[in-house]
Order: C-alpha cells, then structure tokens, then sequence
C-alpha cells in the first residue's frame, strides 16, 4: 500500500462510503467509556475516527507518525445506521527540522450528499 | 441542556478517565489503528515513546464526552474544535478534560479546552465553540 508521504500536495482521496452499524457505534461507546453520549447518536469523534480509518484504507501512516493536531466542525447529527462517505485531500505538505508535516482535509456527508462534518487531520513524520 | 451556567469565564465540568493498556487494545480494535505504538510493548519500548501510548483520538473522545455533558447534543450538532495533540498518554494515567467559556458572542460559546495527566502535563489543548440557544 502507498505509504501517505508519497503521495502529493493535491492528492485526493475517492469518496467512500461507510455504513455505521449501531452494534459498532455501541462498541465504540464501551472501548471510549463514553457514558453521556446516546447510542442513537454517533459522537463527533467516532465519525473523525472513522474517516481517519477510511483515509488509513488508501495509504499507510509511515513509522514514526504523530498525530499533531485536529480541527472538526459538526453541520448535522449521524444517526447510527446511517451511510456516510468520507472523502479526503492533501491540502499542504511541508518539511520543518527534519519532520514533514501534512495536513489532509476530510469531508463526511451523509447518504444524501449533505455535509455532516468537516475537518483537518495534522500529522508529522520523520523525513525518509 | 447544559449542566451548568453557561457565562464567560464559567469552569466547564471536568471529566476523568483512568488509560489502560485493555482500553488501548479496545479502541485500537475499534477504531482500525493497530499501530503497534499503541498495542505492542515490546515494539514501543524501542520507540522513542519508550512504552506504549494512548492514540491521540481515544483521548480527544475524552475532550469530546466532557462537551456533550457541557452542552449536550448542541456538540455533535453545532460545534467546532481546534485541538493540538501535546504529549502522549500512557497506560496507568488519569487523563482529566476540562476547559473554560472565554467569551459568549454572536450566540456561540467560544471555550478553551484541555486535557492533563495527573502530573498536571498537557496532552491536548485547544478551543472549542458552540452553538447557544
């Protein structure tokens, strides 16, 4: 699999749709001990960590990665047992004291193509 | 509904959560990320985190919870958050995630937000605002 510091400013990743079963949203609830969410509604975070684990399904995190920083905007509640579709891009890519940084937009709409949530995923790697 | 008074300069209600290498496996199973980082000890102990660390995402979801019991479903349904990820996590922490409203403007709650170990070290810190009724 292409390793994600291979691939250039611009790059986009194809839309993919991802159905969210309740039973997983449940067993995100446990694994995060999350007790003030309910079960009906998925919390902003596991929709951020779904469209990372989707992006991750196209290119592989190089050793040595560090999720540096995250920027998220909710637009609409997901239901659990909805689709969603995450689409993602490189939108800078730089280096900085022996560390490449790079910052990859994502965008989750629902089944119907309305936004549910934008955001910015920062990562730095050691320069290969 | 929030729980507190929502005002300027108003503590937002701290949450804690203890981090344990089972709470790692689970969310590393849940999430997809099987970085060995986050699961493999052995492996981690020749990092330069010298053990394994908590995924930066399992403790935001912590940063997250704390603002769903500040401002219940206003959260997932308006709000915004800019974070940087300080230092890592590690099994055997307490991670506390609190924050304070700074200002109330244009109907929004604009917060600042952290996450602390027990030694009072930053993990995550950021800013988070909020659609207000």
């Amino acid at each position: 699999m292409t390793s994600l510091d291979s691939l250039p400013k611009g790059f986009r990743f194809p839309p993919t749709p991802v159905d969210i079963s309740p039973d997983w949203v449940r067993q995100y609830l446990e694994a995060t001990d999350d007790k003030a969410s309910d079960s009906d509604t998925v919390p902003p975070m596991a929709l951020a960590a779904l469209a990372i684990r989707t992006l991750l399904n196209n290119a592989r995190l190089p050793e040595g990665a560090i999720h540096a920083g995250q920027e998220l905007e909710c637009l609409a509640p997901v239901q659990a047992g909805q689709r969603i579709v995450v689409a993602a891009e490189i939108i800078s890519k730089g280096e900085r004291a022996g560390w490449q940084l790079l910052t990859v937009r994502m965008e989750v709409a629902d089944g119907a193509g309305e936004r549910v949530m934008t955001g910015r995923a920062t990562l730095s790697m050691p320069v290969r | 509904m929030a729980v507190f008074e929502v005002v300027a300069g108003a503590e937002l209600p701290q949450l804690k959560r203890e981090i344990t290498q089972d709470k790692i496996n689970r969310y590393a199973l849940v999430s997809g990320d099987g970085n060995p980082i986050h699961t493999d000890p052995e492996f981690a102990a020749r990092s330069a985190f010298e053990g394994t660390v908590a995924h930066g995402m399992l403790v935001l979801a912590y940063l997250s919870e704390m603002l769903t019991i500040a401002f219940g479903n206003r959260w997932p349904q308006s709000g915004r958050l800019k974070i940087r990820f300080r230092g890592p996590a590690r099994p055997g922490d307490t991670v506390t995630a609190g924050g304070k409203i700074e200002k109330i403007e244009g109907g929004r709650a604009s917060c600042s937000v952290q996450c602390c170990n027990q030694s009072g070290e930053v993990l995550i810190s950021g800013e988070a605002e909020i659609n207000l009724p």
